[in-house]
């Protein structure tokens, strides 16, 4: 059995993550954060994130320290040494391992081309070791020519959308690329750090 | 063909196992580099196989490297490591009576003969020059120079001694054409931050990895690791 996110419908539409997969959350500032929370529940203990301190703070009144193994972006590992993040991503992660991994901090030191390249370098990471990847990607931070080049290395794609009409604001989230293809959008609700995936949006 | 090591593990992979006996390598990097690190844990290696190990110094005095090396966990008064202090402020040492730095532009041709000498004598197996940069700053005559570069490399080579000479960046195109090989250490701003690249450029008779690859020094000196990539533009 692949890798579960502990989102059943999310689960679902996403099908089988096989070890060796890397699933890309492109997303809008820090929605996705939460998939992420409940992706590294499911698999604790076989779990390595690299977060921001934040965020690190979020997950430690959620993970006990041996569920989660945490590295923190810019006090573990210096946010210009990439090669430091590649170095400890291959020291650390072990076969059935899932990892999660925040790009947004990266990208305001390093040009978007350059954190490709560390992608990249992950990615095989994550395919000889025949681990799992979950990386977040604020969408706003490259641009389309760049990002395509992101989507052509993951084997998944979950896609985040915030639409605001008015005052009304509305959240989808699709399937944008995995073994099985890809999905319309659906209602993405975000109560209590509780992911809901809804009906289909026209 | 057998290899030995430089001391450096990660180097030693991007070299295919290390560098070839008998020959002489350059080691380029500008200021703060780590030419003398690698320098001496280049000879270090040899100490802890047993083989007798000659350090020349031309800048800084022995004295200083001595408690610097010991931090980085490196005995400069191990029996086998044999220092020579040839830095402009030192008393004369039987090796260089004769040969002094404010006198090296009349007596670079005495100089490596004195440490040529010394190599038949001592049967040195590792030799580090460091820096050949304060030599060749005092020699007025290019093709002199060449000439009697190119004979102390040949004698070196004779007698079988493998032979580190480290050169400041900007002062190095005659001995990187005359050396077997040459070792780049880089560094490289990136985001306010500097960081450390090395990089093989030549390397005769052997295979090598042609990647820049990260190096830090560290409390146990020189660290390449060399499956990893720098990630500069």
């Amino acid at each position: 059995m692949g890798m579960r996110t502990g989102i059943r419908k999310l689960d679902i539409l996403l099908g089988d993550v096989a070890p060796g997969s890397t699933i890309l959350i492109e997303t809008v500032g820090t929605l996705g954060e939460e998939i992420a929370t409940s992706t590294l529940l499911a698999n604790r203990g076989n779990a390595v994130a690299f977060i921001t301190p934040k965020l690190q703070e979020e997950f430690e009144r959620k993970f006990k320290p041996k569920d989660v193994k945490m590295v923190v972006l810019g006090r573990d590992i210096n946010q210009q040494e990439l090669y430091q993040i590649s170095l400890t991503f291959r020291k650390l992660l072990k076969g059935s391992w899932v990892a999660f991994f925040i790009l947004h901090p990266l990208l305001v030191f390093h040009p978007p081309e350059i954190i490709f390249k560390l992608f990249s370098e992950l990615v095989d990471i994550v395919r000889e070791k025949r681990a799992v990847l979950a990386v977040l990607l604020d969408k706003r931070l490259i641009d389309e020519r760049t990002l395509a080049m992101f989507e052509n290395h993951a084997t998944h794609i979950i896609d985040i959308v915030e639409v605001v009409e008015g005052f009304r604001v509305t959240r989808g989230i699709r399937i944008k690329k995995s073994p099985l293809g890809g999905t319309g959008f659906y209602r993405l609700d975000i109560s209590s750090g509780e992911v809901k995936i809804g009906e289909p949006l026209e | 063909m057998g290899k030995i090591s430089t001391g450096i593990r990660g180097l030693d992979e991007m070299l295919g196992g290390g560098l070839i006996p008998g020959r002489t390598y350059l080691v380029k990097g500008g200021p703060g580099a780590g030419k003398t690190t690698f320098a001496i844990q280049f000879l270090m290696e040899g100490v802890k196989k047993g083989e007798n190990v000659l350090y020349v110094t031309l800048e800084e005095p022995l004295v200083t490297l001595v408690e610097d090396m010991r931090k980085l966990g490196f005995d400069l008064n191990h029996p086998k490591f044999n220092g020579i202090d040839a830095t402009p402020v030192t008393e004369k040492t039987h090796l260089f009576a004769g040969a002094f730095y404010e006198e090296f532009g009349e007596s670079f041709e005495r100089l490596t003969t004195a440490i040529r000498e010394k190599v038949e004598v001592e049967k040195y197996q590792r030799v580090a020059i460091d820096p050949l940069t304060m030599l060749k700053l005092t020699v007025k005559n290019e093709l002199e120079y060449r000439k009697t570069f190119i004979g102390f490399l040949k004698a070196l080579s004779k007698l079988g001694a493998t032979v580190v000479i480290t050169s400041d960046l900007r002062t190095s195109d005659i001995e990187e054409y005359l050396t077997s090989g040459v070792i780049e250490l880089r560094t490289i701003e990136a985001g306010g931050k500097i960081l450390r690249g090395i990089m093989v450029k030549k390397f005769r008779g052997s295979p090598f990895d042609e990647q820049i690859r990260p190096y830090r020094i560290t409390d146990n000196g020189i660290e390449v690791y060399h499956t990893e990539s720098l990630f500069v533009e």
